[in-house]
């Protein structure tokens, strides 16, 4: 069992949360954004799938990384508290990899059948052709499970915060590494 | 959206009419021509954008008439008219159809209808022929070609009729008639597609 995080862990926990919640906000504004905005509304669309599908390689590198690695051994939390945790995280595991590919596959099947274009740059062909019935429930389960991940995370973060100021060093560690 | 339906059954006739192949008149070619007739019910008629040089959103107007004349055998003697309601664009995308019909794009309110007439130009193929014409649009008329073909021609396994699948597609620059909007993120090029299935014999 490492003593801490590696450097490549921590930056991909950061890097991620950072994402999920740029792209939590990008959703909702592209969503607002008025069709007279067309650039601006497209622009975020292609922006906001982008850092979505960005979202699932490093999903899989910080799995591998933590089937490699491992975690740092657990600090001194309650029985409940460490229970609790180990089932917030799974669940942030999973929501992290469900949120994007769900969001990718509503994509596909949107009946607008707008292309996926990963940074304006390369098409990433979607797996099958626009579907109304299919659609009406892969993008309420997308939205749901994004929120899902947002409130999660804000939780997960609240309860980093108030370990580190009870003086556990949960946050130092995956923050500065000891 | 429209669905598309089973190749269209068409009313023929001949071209010169009825008396005239009696009396020995009509020219062959005459003969062999057909006039099909369709509409949103039988076929499907789409306009592709695109957007940011990368991608692209299709819609279609659910209200249009077509009428065909080709002889399948002379494709160079096909002649086209068209007419569609601008008000009826449907776009999947919430709020589009509205945009579109505003007078920004198609101006619906103001130009109702869009017509096309137009005829083959010689030394088509039956594979692949152009249908050039006048295109009135928003109250403007601007040249048009449709390349048409007529591709996987087969037997109804029901009726033994002999079915076809016609696609036509053309081409409009929007800012010459007049659409000028968003030019930053919708291209100035729009596609136009025709698509029905023919019962040719």
């Amino acid at each position: 069992m490492p003593a801490a995080w590696s450097v490549a862990q921590r930056r991909l926990h950061w890097a991620m949360a950072a994402l999920v919640f740029v792209n939590f906000l990008l959703a909702l504004v592209m969503v607002a954004l008025p069709l007279s905005a067309l650039f601006a509304k497209i622009l975020t669309y292609q922006l906001h799938k982008s850092l979505g599908l960005l979202l699932i390689p490093l999903w899989v590198w910080r799995l591998w990384l933590l089937a490699r690695r491992g975690r740092p051994a657990s600090v001194a939390l309650a029985g409940w508290q460490q229970g609790a945790a180990r089932l917030g995280q799974s669940a942030l595991y999973a929501l992290l990899i469900a949120v994007p590919v769900l969001g990718f596959l509503s994509a596909a099947a949107a009946p607008v059948a707008v292309e996926t274009v990963f940074f304006l740059i390369l098409p990433v062909p979607h797996p099958f052709p626009p579907d109304q019935a299919l659609y009406d429930v892969l993008r309420p389960l997308h939205q749901g499970a994004a929120w899902g991940l947002v409130v999660l995370a804000l939780g997960h973060g609240a309860m980093a915060i108030h370990h580190h100021r009870q003086g556990l060093p949960i946050l130092r560690l995956m923050w500065r590494g000891k | 959206m429209l669905e598309k339906s089973k190749p269209l059954p068409i009313h023929r006739r001949a071209l010169a009419g009825a008396v005239l192949p009696l009396l020995g008149l009509a020219p062959t070619a005459a003969r062999a021509a057909r006039v099909f007739r369709f509409d949103q019910n039988q076929g499907r008629l789409e306009f592709i954008a695109r957007h940011l040089q990368v991608l692209t959103s299709t819609g279609q107007f659910s209200r249009f008439d077509c009428e065909l004349i080709l002889d399948p055998q002379r494709p160079e003697t096909a002649r086209v008219a068209v007419q569609v309601e601008t008000g009826s664009i449907a776009h999947a995308y919430p709020g589009a159809a509205d945009l579109l019909r505003s007078p920004a794009y198609f101006d619906a309110a103001r130009w109702p209808l869009a017509r096309f007439s137009g005829s083959a130009a010689p030394g088509g193929r039956i594979e692949a022929f152009d249908l050039a014409g006048p295109l009135e649009l928003r109250g403007v008329t601007q040249p048009f070609i449709l390349k048409a073909q007529l591709a996987r021609r087969r037997r109804d396994p029901a009726t033994g009729a002999e079915i076809a699948d016609c696609t036509a597609r053309g081409e409009i620059s929007r800012t010459a008639f007049g659409m000028v909007a968003d030019m930053a993120a919708t291209g100035d090029r729009v596609q136009l597609a025709v698509s029905v299935s023919l019962v040719i014999g």
